[in-house]
């Protein structure tokens, strides 16, 4: 028998659920400060189930700091619970403080095996608002109250119960038990006991008496006389049952008794318990759910092995093709069916709605106001939008950033608001929207928006830009210049959500996973930064172009339309190569010179062309035209990431492997330099 | 050995349980995560033994208790509890529960409850 239990294999289920229940209690106190009476009970409830479950985990896990601030916080939401304190707004401060802390430590023990982290700060907080904080655990108070109710009533039943058993037959026992010192509840344990003995026989009495032994108002023997037709070997077996009892002495007298109680008592008993049951049935019933957990590493596995079968599928294809095998193609059709049904799942498998990053947000974005005393209304939308996991966990510091953002520079102090004839309140909404191929999330402040003169100033100041150059900036080019390196218009750092990653990090990381950020804004009237984000990036669908010969993919999430266009349309504007597209202007890449190609006619490629094929792509700072030779065809990819040797190259976002073994490319659109 | 069925809001500690039961040759052949899914297991899958937490959303694991009690008389039902819930735990009992089990789970604690509840 194995009795050792290593901790170490359930860290990480241990993490990951404590995680979802710290978010949880989290949101929990958030609603609790809008909520009505019947919510905050609601609410309350959740809040202090998550606590109490955390509280548990972490005992199992001997992480004592955790657990001694949730036992503690318990305590002060039974008193919130109990009505005997009501909500206020600095409660909910303090328990929001012991959430950080809660994560605090969970961040500890992720990184360092221990939750070694002083929480006697907090501690003190908590037991200075609660009062004595001393004694019995709140918990217990009414429930015991109650208790003590019933137990009157029932040593009524049982005196009563006693003058018939005077009556009953058998042979009264003198029992004596002593109780494992080592014994958790007593109390508990001595009831089981008794709840044998009564089963068996008729207790005719205790010493102390029940209630006294159930409350744990003795030391650690009891006695018993106890009324029954078995033998004492017989009493033995029956309290061998209950663990923990350390001896059981029992002395026979032998006296006979009537004893025929027993039966009835036991019907009755039967009847209450269904009388209390029934209240019960009423509630709720949810379907079950069935689900396991799985690392995200071995989903990535799959994943890549589906990739694999990807790829091979269209070589597969191609073979039949070529040599014109019948039976391959139909037996292939079937094939490829059920590998696309196969890809889909396991694409779906990854995806996790982005209530899981979102949950944690109105906590920052409160703290965040709350800290430079202004005031917002903050909204989520669109929590059931569904993301791939590596996608969300990459975009968390981003739209941490976006609501930093949007409560430092957007929102006003609520006086500068009611000046400019606005609600006091301001307003921020995080939504998610599923569009086709893609999911947009946006950040959206009813602030004072960007003024883009500013933003040139700044730009010419930090010496990125010429005068000049940005004069000819439009509006919507000028807010973009945030986005470059160097140009980070927070000056300070708020305590609350720290660092910020800069307006570049954002934009970076949003392209690196094939995405890109638009921003609107209107002076006065606030500020929308929209993240445009692939739903996968496991498998993307892409567009194969070919380049002298070279083909490339480009994601067709990137992709707006493909033109033609001839080449007296285009123009070189200070040096960089245009066309007029619908009115707006259109700047050019030549991809042949980007990777220095040259073309079969060993002449330069393009330039004997009368006629150019343009991919236009889309990416954060606009629309760009790639000139590429021929659009070849759509086709799922199985993106690889770069290996070292691409690393660094511009312009080169990973390669995939077509079905002809051949080795493509994949262009990463944001990192294209202009010509 | 036993065919037990785990009730626990929290997968971590279902985890716990099936692993200290599961590496001494009992069978675990559900799990549930509140007290309602728990009420269907336990019609279904007819366990010797069932594992109870008490602090459950839906049904708590007290009224589940009852209600299996109600149904099925000779149910084994353990109480997983913690520190400070000794009123819980013997409403618990009161409501027919066998034996209770302590967090954080001492496997040769628990072992000697389940083995003493199985023996009744």
């Amino acid at each position: 028998m194995s009795t050792e239990i290593d901790l170490s294999q359930y860290l990480n289920a241990f993490l990951e659920e404590t995680k979802e229940h710290l978010q949880a209690f989290t949101q929990a106190l958030i609603d609790l400060e809008d909520a009505d009476e019947e919510r905050a009970v609601e609410v309350l409830n959740a809040a202090f189930r998550a606590a109490h479950t955390v509280k548990g985990m972490s005992a199992s896990m001997d992480f004592m700091n955790m657990e001694h601030l949730c036992h503690s916080m318990e305590d002060l939401m039974d008193e919130l619970r109990s009505g005997s304190r009501g909500v206020t707004p600095e409660l909910i401060d303090m328990l929001l403080e012991c959430s950080t802390k809660l994560e605090e430590l969970t961040i500890c023990i992720e990184d360092n095996g221990n939750d070694d982290i002083d929480v006697s700060e907090v501690l003190s907080e908590l037991d200075k608002v609660k009062g004595n904080g001393e004694g019995e655990t709140a918990e217990d108070k009414p429930e015991k109250k109650e208790k003590a109710d019933k137990d009157e009533g029932k040593s009524k039943q049982d005196s009563e119960k006693k003058v018939e058993s005077e009556e009953g037959k058998g042979k009264t026992y003198e029992i004596n038990i002593s109780v494992n010192k080592s014994c958790d509840f007593k109390g508990v344990r001595s009831f089981l006991a008794l709840k044998t003995l009564a089963e068996i026989g008729k207790i005719v009495k205790t010493v102390p008496s029940q209630e006294d032994i159930e409350n744990e108002k003795f030391g650690f023997k009891f006695k018993v006389i106890l009324v029954t037709e078995i033998s004492d070997d017989e009493i033995k077996d029956a309290l061998a049952s209950v663990a923990d009892l350390e001896k059981v002495e029992i002395s026979g007298e032998a006296v006979e008794v009537e004893a025929e109680v027993a039966e009835q008592e036991k019907e009755q008993k039967k009847k209450d318990l269904k009388s209390e049951v029934a209240k019960s049935k009423d509630k709720g019933k949810e379907a079950a759910v069935k689900s396991v957990r799985i690392n995200i590493d071995k989903l990535d596995s799959v994943s890549n092995l589906v990739g694999e079968l990807v790829i091979n599928k269209s070589r597969l294809i191609q073979i039949g093709r070529e040599h014109e095998i019948e039976e391959l193609g139909s037996t292939m059709a079937v094939v490829e069916r059920t590998i696309s049904d196969l890809q889909y799942e396991v694409t779906q498998m990854r995806m996790i709605p982005v209530e899981h990053v979102f949950n944690r947000f109105p906590k920052l974005v409160r703290d965040l106001y709350r800290a430079q005393g202004k005031e917002v209304d903050f909204i989520l939308k669109g929590k059931e939008i569904e993301l791939d996991r590596t996608v969300l966990d990459e975009i968390v510091d981003p739209i941490v950033h976006l609501l930093r953002n949007a409560v430092d520079h957007g929102i006003e102090l609520p006086e500068g608001r009611e000046k400019a004839g606005k609600n006091r309140k301001g307003r921020i909404a995080l939504a998610a929207k599923r569009e086709t191929g893609h999911v947009t999330i946006s950040v959206e402040d009813d602030g004072k928006g960007m003024d883009p003169d500013i933003l040139r100033e700044k730009a010419v100041s930090k010496g990125l830009l010429l005068t000049d150059e940005v004069a000819k900036l439009s509006d919507e080019d000028a807010f973009k210049l945030i986005f470059m390196p160097g140009f980070s218009t927070a000056e300070k750092t708020t305590a609350v959500s720290g660092r910020g990653v800069g307006m570049e990090v954002v934009k970076t990381r949003v392209e690196a996973l094939g995405g890109f950020v638009d921003i609107q804004s209107e002076m006065g009237n606030g500020t929308k930064m929209v993240l445009k984000l692939p739903l996968t990036t496991a498998i993307i669908q892409a567009l194969l172009i070919d380049v002298c010969n070279k083909t490339y993919a480009i994601p067709l999430s990137n992709v707006r339309e493909i033109i033609s266009v001839l080449k007296n349309d285009i123009k070189t504007i200070q040096g960089a190569t245009v066309i007029t597209l619908r009115g707006s202007i259109l700047p050019l890449v030549m991809v042949q010179s980007l990777f220095g190609l040259f073309g079969n006619d060993n002449n330069g490629g393009h330039n004997h062309k009368d006629k150019f094929v343009v991919v236009v792509v889309e990416r954060s700072e606009g629309r760009i035209g790639l000139v590429v030779d021929t659009a070849l065809e759509q086709q799922e990819i199985v993106v690889k990431p770069p290996d070292e040797h691409m690393q660094g190259a511009t312009g080169l976002g990973g390669f995939t492997i077509l079905g002809d073994g051949c080795v493509v490319p994949i262009l990463d659109i944001a990192s294209l330099t202009l010509a | 050995m036993a065919k037990v069925l785990v009730v626990d809001d929290a997968a971590f500690m279902r985890m716990m349980v099936k692993n200290i039961l599961g590496a001494n040759g009992h069978e675990i052949v559900g799990e549930a995560e509140n007290g309602v899914q728990g009420l269907e297991k336990y019609a279904q899958l007819k366990p010797d033994l069932v594992t109870m937490d008490i602090v459950m959303p839906e049904l708590d694991g007290i009224e589940a208790t009852k209600e299996i009690i109600r149904s099925h008389p000779d149910a084994r039902i353990v109480m997983c509890t913690a520190v400070g819930q000794q009123a819980k735990v013997l409403e618990a009992m009161k409501a027919g529960a066998k034996g209770y089990i302590i967090k954080p789970f001492q496997a040769p604690k628990v072992l000697e409850e389940i083995k003493k509840v199985l023996g009744s």
